[in-house]
């Protein structure tokens, strides 16, 4: 602990709600200033732990911080471990407790992002390719993971919607295509998609997009 | 409803109603296990890594584990908490019973490796006192969960 601050007798009240905020595996950890201290006067010191062994670890990005979150997705990359990790706060001398986050469990706590896809269309059909969702990287050059991997039930909900008609499909895929058949010529359709793991894991709405069907050429208007 | 293949025998979890129910009591149950250095359910007897062959007779130990060393020992603080535990009881229950009309002895043939995973996490458990172990246990069901989301 900083100078005047003995181990032992720490005073300042301890950060609150430490908690993992995970996206595709990419697994920040925040938390809020003690209460009733000036936020901008607060550094702080962030430890994790992989659950079932005994040594808290320090992160050297995340000592002595001021701001109030700490990026601790490399430490907690291992989605088939658990995790715990905690915080310190000093100021003028004194420090608190260590605050901790309950226990982070990266496969089943992450959220997942909508996905991107890709339209094609012919006169009478559209298609759509979805992006596969990747688990966050820890290098640019790296070998992506993709979600379906890790999770082998992964589906794709895709919404197509005729707003002229006023007319929804919903198709559930395992694979990342799909082409809709017998549509009308010269149409506009719009498109959105869904990840679906489980009923407790599944992504938002992608974006809708749209696309025209082409117009059928033997048909003079 | 999450189907587990065991030779001709099938067995069906309802997964989202243990994930929910669970779910729901997790936070409050981990937040009471102060000891984070024991972890029963290594990765290391993890069932999908387990010899197919195998997984059958390590799935039946787990469930008549949590059904005689865990659930019946977290006596909840709250109605609340205990709801949730007799409902995940029920369904391990439930799927016990399936296994079991499946005529567990050819179905399940108990080969050394799931006795070996099996009698690794008893002796994790047995080491700890008892109440603390059974709700260490409790607050590992996600784990569980996950071993057998992935289980093919």
């Amino acid at each position: 602990p900083p100078s005047g601050a003995s181990a032992t007798h720490c005073t300042l009240p301890s950060p609150m709600n430490v908690h993992f905020v995970s996206k595709n595996m990419k697994n920040v950890l925040h938390w809020l200033p003690p209460e009733g201290i000036a936020a901008e006067k607060v550094n702080y010191t962030v430890k994790y732990l992989i659950y079932g062994t005994k040594k808290w670890i320090k992160n050297s990005e995340c000592k002595d911080i001021s701001q109030t979150w700490c990026d601790l997705s490399h430490e907690t990359y291992d989605h088939k471990e658990l995790y715990h990790a905690r915080v310190k706060a000093f100021s003028n001398g004194n420090c608190s407790g260590w605050a901790e986050s309950v226990r982070f469990n990266p496969f089943t706590d992450t959220k997942i992002d909508p996905p991107a896809f890709f339209l094609s269309s012919t006169e009478n059909s559209i298609s759509v390719i979805v992006t596969p969702p990747e688990k966050w990287q820890r290098a640019p050059g790296e070998e992506p993971e993709y979600l379906h991997q890790i999770y082998p039930s992964l589906q794709y909900n895709v919404t197509v919607f005729n707003k002229k008609i006023k007319k929804r499909w919903t198709f559930c895929i395992k694979n990342n295509s799909l082409e809709v058949q017998q549509l009308e010529p010269n149409t506009r359709y719009c498109v959105t998609v869904q990840i679906y793991i489980t009923p407790l894991l599944l992504s938002g709405f992608s974006e809708e997009h749209c696309i025209d069907t082409l117009k059928d050429p033997t048909f003079k208007q | 409803l999450k189907q587990l293949h065991f030779g001709h025998c099938v067995v069906s979890m309802d997964m989202y109603e243990i994930r929910k129910g669970f779910g729901e009591i997790k936070e409050m149950t981990q937040a009471q296990d102060q000891y984070t250095s024991i972890r029963l359910l290594h990765r290391s007897y993890s069932l999908q890594d387990t010899k197919t062959e195998d997984r059958c007779c390590f799935f039946h130990y787990l469930l008549k584990f949590y059904l005689a060393n865990v659930f019946n020992q977290c006596q909840a603080n709250s109605n609340f908490h205990q709801r949730r535990v007799s409902r995940i009881a029920n369904n391990f229950l439930s799927i016990k019973k399936e296994l079991t009309l499946c005529d567990t002895v050819t179905t399940c043939p108990c080969g050394k490796e799931a006795i070996h995973r099996y009698e690794q996490i008893l002796s994790r458990f047995e080491r700890m006192e008892s109440h603390s172990a059974a709700l260490k246990a409790l607050g590992e069901l996600d784990i569980l969960l996950d071993w057998i989301d992935k289980t093919e």
